[in-house]
């Protein structure tokens, strides 16, 4: 890592959902970084903010009075997201950072041809003449792996397959060049071998174009191939970050164990029953004292009910566990093997 | 990532080693539903308590209904009594709304109008739900050919304004209260057929029902089970939109001169001849036309509140 | 596209027969024989009458008649007045009927739609509940009490426009009001309603994402999807206008088609109920038909289907 200014730094960000029943604190605190050209997953299962963090590194979230950031700022190139104003937001929307989203059948305008579409995004980030933005839009078409893009350039959405959509996308957020990449949930909604093609694109594009990808998932196996580094969230807070080799490697977090221990085997002969983990992610309306998944965790200590974790450094560079494992007092307690590496919690 | 989340740092570096103790009990519960669950009824009741306006309306409507109810009983005055000494008499404290150009008391008339008027609206709700409960359920239930003659059947009847049929129908069983619920029906089922027919289809598609129907459920207990509660806050929606259209339509009627012969008090006919009248004597068209509007208002914002509170997707 | 316009003509002539058909027998369902004529009709008109309409024969081949005459498009006249057609009826009475419908759907449909879009932009906002006490408000009012009380208002106490008749600009505009507030009402609603669902559409999103204006976002791509599910409510809409507005031209003694209907229906004129009936069905069935050809060129899905 060069000591160059990081292009996204996020710091303690929360962000709450104002709801008829109360507010809900979607995400609690969260913080990350990430330099150009990097990839940053982002992993946990549904409801654990992860969309929420993405969203709101575009502001795409749900605007005052229903949603709302509590605290924390968002730096992006030294400007801070969450103070600008709308206008300032559509310029870097325009050419910073764009998004790609879950479900490519639904996030495309089915009354407006692909080829308008994609080009309208293009004439937003500064081309003026219709004809280059055209040429331009062909051209990320082809990139994104479209075959016969000129035809395809005139076609509506509802004539392309759910994995030329989710392309059709990636060409749509690629073709102004951004400097960051917001990949909510890219293949969740496409069958598995396209979903492996999609990976691929956006691999090859972020080589070629240098371009830095926040990238949701609630798999893995979806951000194993393709992150430089992983923050594992639960409950509205990252409990685990680190390079994306070290948290496979020295998984810290008993919720990161859980997750490693709940995916099937790649050898399917090996016939040890997976392990699941129990119970259901807190309620965030009225989030736990203490460690979120202290209630669903076997290594749970009385100290987890009532305090916050600090963040612990472990094995490997900048990796990081919030648990009080990880605390001197805890070692001289009890010992603890971490289940993925076979060697006691150091 | 020089920050930590904030708390209060001291507590925690002078945490004594208890503290540190495994806590097995608490993983014991681990797999208890962290949430007490809610009943679908009680969840939607809950709602639509929260909903002020709503629940106005019901009390406004249960206060209307009630007064339907006991004025006629105990009002000095009947419905088509006539007092030629006091004709197009505006309201005083003998006759609250006045009297019209018989003589007859418009206070009472409102309200035996609000029994007639409301009895036909609910039965005619009543009816659009049974019927098209049962055309729309036998269309989706088995499909195919019979679904869709049944629902070009609907089509060919759709494709008429429905006033145009209410008012042939009306000239084939003459003016009455049962012909002017029967025209009223007979077109009004439609929408509710086409709505509990979608509602059949999209269930059948349901991976739950067939996730039922593996492990051996019989239609009954699916419809039962599935059909009914899923589809039960559209229906109950559309029967209540029902009222007020139907209340519509029987004083569209009036107005047109096919309404309920004399001597009998609907709304529609107190507004109808109130209309005729509004140049000399106002106050003829006011309080019927004003029962009207806040009851279709009421119903209204009820139906609005029942979809509110009704749609699961609102549940969080 | 063509094989869909096909198609679908071929179910609207079905349908149109199919109207003609219920309609003539409904009509002679009517108890006591309406179409008997009366004792006193002078023996010439009777001759007339029953040569035209077969009335003295059996019901089937008065059905055939009847079936041929539509097909040349005698739709009937009168039994009542002599020299009375239904055609006639409805050449004459359909400008009046036309200009106050059409002139109150455009009307109430584009405030309307304005209405709906500024309170689904607001939503939750005052405009929005404005709007929506508006649009409630519009379904609550029986158009008969609407009209009636603007007429005593802007006609009798404040003498602004002429209450009743059909002799000049003027005229028009009380009875377009009458038609509109119906409108305005069901267009804000509905709007409103189709404009919050496109607005938590993914691909209202994916225009922000893209860094297009809120304007923008609006004009190029919520309000042509919302606009979509509304082009289906403009057949009944445009159909109900057509059928002339009963209660309007009513309330305000318009010469329409709606008010030929009226008096038909008062003078138990059966032939003519039934002419008009078989006419505005007609009507109603084509303009269906226009505007499903209309949404098959609105929404690129179904054209592609089709």
């Amino acid at each position: 890592m060069s000591s160059e200014k990081p292009l996204l730094t996020v710091k303690n960000l929360a962000f709450s959902f104002q709801t008829y029943a109360g507010e809900v604190q979607a995400v609690r605190g969260v913080s990350f970084q990430l330099e150009k050209g990097e990839t940053l997953g982002i992993v946990g299962e549904s409801g654990c903010g992860k969309s929420v963090t993405a969203k709101s590194i575009v502001r795409l979230n749900p605007e005052e009075p229903s949603g709302k950031v509590k605290h924390g700022e968002i730096l992006f190139d030294g400007k801070n997201i969450v103070e600008l104003t709308e206008k300032e937001m559509q310029k870097i929307r325009a050419r910073e950072i764009r998004m790609i989203f879950q479900d490519p059948m639904t996030s495309l305008n089915p009354t407006m041809t692909v080829g308008k579409q994609i080009e309208e995004g293009i004439l937003k980030s500064g081309v003026t003449s219709k004809d280059e933005a055209k040429k331009i839009a062909i051209e990320a078409l082809e990139m994104a792996g479209i075959p016969s893009p000129e035809e395809r350039y005139r076609q509506f959405p509802h004539e392309f397959s759910g994995g030329m959509r989710q392309r059709a996308m990636i060409a749509l957020a690629m073709a102004v060049n951004p400097k960051l990449l917001i990949a909510d949930e890219p293949t969740t909604a496409l069958d598995v071998t396209t979903q492996a093609q999609i990976l691929n694109l956006i691999k090859k594009i972020q080589k070629q174009y240098d371009t830095a990808i926040v990238m949701i998932t609630h798999d893995l196996g979806v951000v194993s191939n393709i992150a430089d580094k992983i923050a594992v969230m639960y409950a509205g807070k990252v409990v685990e970050y680190g390079e994306a080799e070290d948290i496979f490697e020295y998984a810290s977090h008993p919720y990161t164990w859980g997750i490693m221990q709940s995916i099937p085997p790649e050898d399917i002969s090996n016939k040890e029953p997976l392990k699941p983990i129990l119970g259901t992610p807190p309620d965030l309306l009225n989030p736990p004292k203490g460690c979120a998944f202290a209630a669903r965790c076997p290594y749970a200590m009385k100290v987890c009910r009532c305090y916050d974790a600090p963040g612990f450094g472990v094995e490997g560079n900048e990796h990081k566990v919030w648990c009080w494992l990880y605390d001197e007092r805890a070692k001289q307690m009890q010992a603890t093997v971490n289940p993925i590496t076979g060697q006691e919690v150091r | 990532m020089t920050e930590e989340i904030k708390q209060t740092s001291d507590d925690i570096r002078t945490l004594p080693l208890e503290f540190f103790e495994k806590d097995e009990q608490a993983y014991e519960d681990a797999d208890k539903i962290t949430r007490p669950s809610v009943t679908y009824w009680s969840d939607a009741w809950r709602r639509f308590k929260a909903n002020k306006i709503a629940m106005i309306s019901s009390i406004i409507l249960i206060l209307i209904a009630v007064l339907a109810i006991v004025v006629p009983l105990i009002s000095r005055y009947t419905y088509d009594q006539t007092d030629l000494m006091a004709v197009n008499q505006a309201p005083s404290s003998a006759h609250l709304f006045g009297t019209d150009d018989l003589g007859r008391d418009i206070f009472v008339r409102c309200w035996e109008g609000a029994r007639v008027s409301l009895f036909i609206a609910l039965v005619v709700s009543i009816l659009n739900g049974t019927i098209g409960i049962l055309y729309g359920g036998i269309a989706g239930y088995f499909g195919g050919l019979a679904d869709n003659i049944m629902m070009r059947f609907c089509e060919l009847i759709a494709s008429i304004p429905q006033m145009l049929w209410v008012i042939l129908l009306i000239l084939i069983l003459k003016p009455g209260v049962g012909p002017v619920i029967i025209a009223i029906a007979a077109t009004g089922w439609i929408g509710m057929a086409r709505l509990f027919r979608g509602q059949v289809f999209q269930i059948k598609e349901m991976e739950f029902v067939m996730a039922s129907r593996t492990m051996g459920a019989g239609s009954i207990w699916i419809i039962l089970k599935h059909l009914f509660p899923n589809a039960l806050s559209p229906i109950i929606t559309n029967m209540a939109f029902a009222i007020p259209s139907a209340i519509f339509a029987e004083s569209f009627l009036s107005y047109i001169g096919l309404g309920l012969p004399l001597p009998t008090a609907s709304w529609g006919v107190l507004a109808s001849d109130g209309a005729n009248k509004l140049l000399s004597y106002p106050y003829q068209l006011l309080f019927p036309a004003l029962l009207i509007c806040i009851t279709m208002l009421c119903f209204n914002l009820l139906g609005d509140g029942l979809r509110d509170a009704l749609d699961p997707r609102m549940r969080q | 596209m063509g094989k869909y316009v096909l198609k679908r003509f071929g179910s609207m002539l079905i349908t149109l027969f199919l109207i003609a058909t219920v309609t003539f027998f409904l009509m002679h369902l009517i108890p006591g024989d309406p179409f008997a004529l009366p004792r006193d009709t002078p023996e010439i008109v009777r001759e007339n009458l029953e040569e035209k309409y077969g009335l003295d024969k059996p019901l089937f081949e008065q059905y055939t008649i009847y079936m041929k005459n539509l097909l040349h498009g005698d739709f009937g006249s009168s039994m009542k007045y002599k020299g009375q057609t239904v055609v006639g009826k409805v050449t004459t009475g359909m400008p009046p009927s036309a200009l106050v419908g059409f002139g109150g759907v455009i009307i109430g449909s584009i405030i309307g739609l304005v209405l709906g879009c500024i309170a689904a932009l607001n939503n939750k906002g005052k405009v929005d509940y404005l709007v929506i006490i508006l649009a409630i408000l519009g379904v609550s009012i029986p158009s008969f009490v609407f009209g009636s009380l603007i007429q005593k208002i802007f006609g009798v106490d404040l003498k602004l426009f002429p209450i009743q008749g059909w002799k000049g600009v003027s005229y028009v505009v009380l009875p377009m009001m009458t038609a509109a507030f119906t409108n305005i009402a069901f267009y804000a609603r509905m709007l409103r309603t189709s404009m919050l669902d496109v607005m938590k559409q993914d691909y209202t999103y994916t225009a922000k994402s893209k860094g297009l204006t809120k304007t923008e976002i609006v004009k190029r791509h919520m309000l042509r999807n919302s606009l979509l599910p509304l082009v289906t409510s403009f057949g009944p809409m445009c159909a109900g206008v057509l059928t002339g507005n009963f209660v309007v031209e009513k309330i305000f003694n318009i010469p329409g088609i709606g008010q030929a209907m009226i008096s038909a229906i008062q003078s138990s004129d059966y032939t003519m109920i039934m002419g008009l009936t078989v006419i505005f069905s007609f009507i109603s069935a084509i303009m269906y038909f226009v505007v499903d050809i209309l949404y098959g060129v609105v929404d690129p899905r179904i054209r592609i289907a089709g």
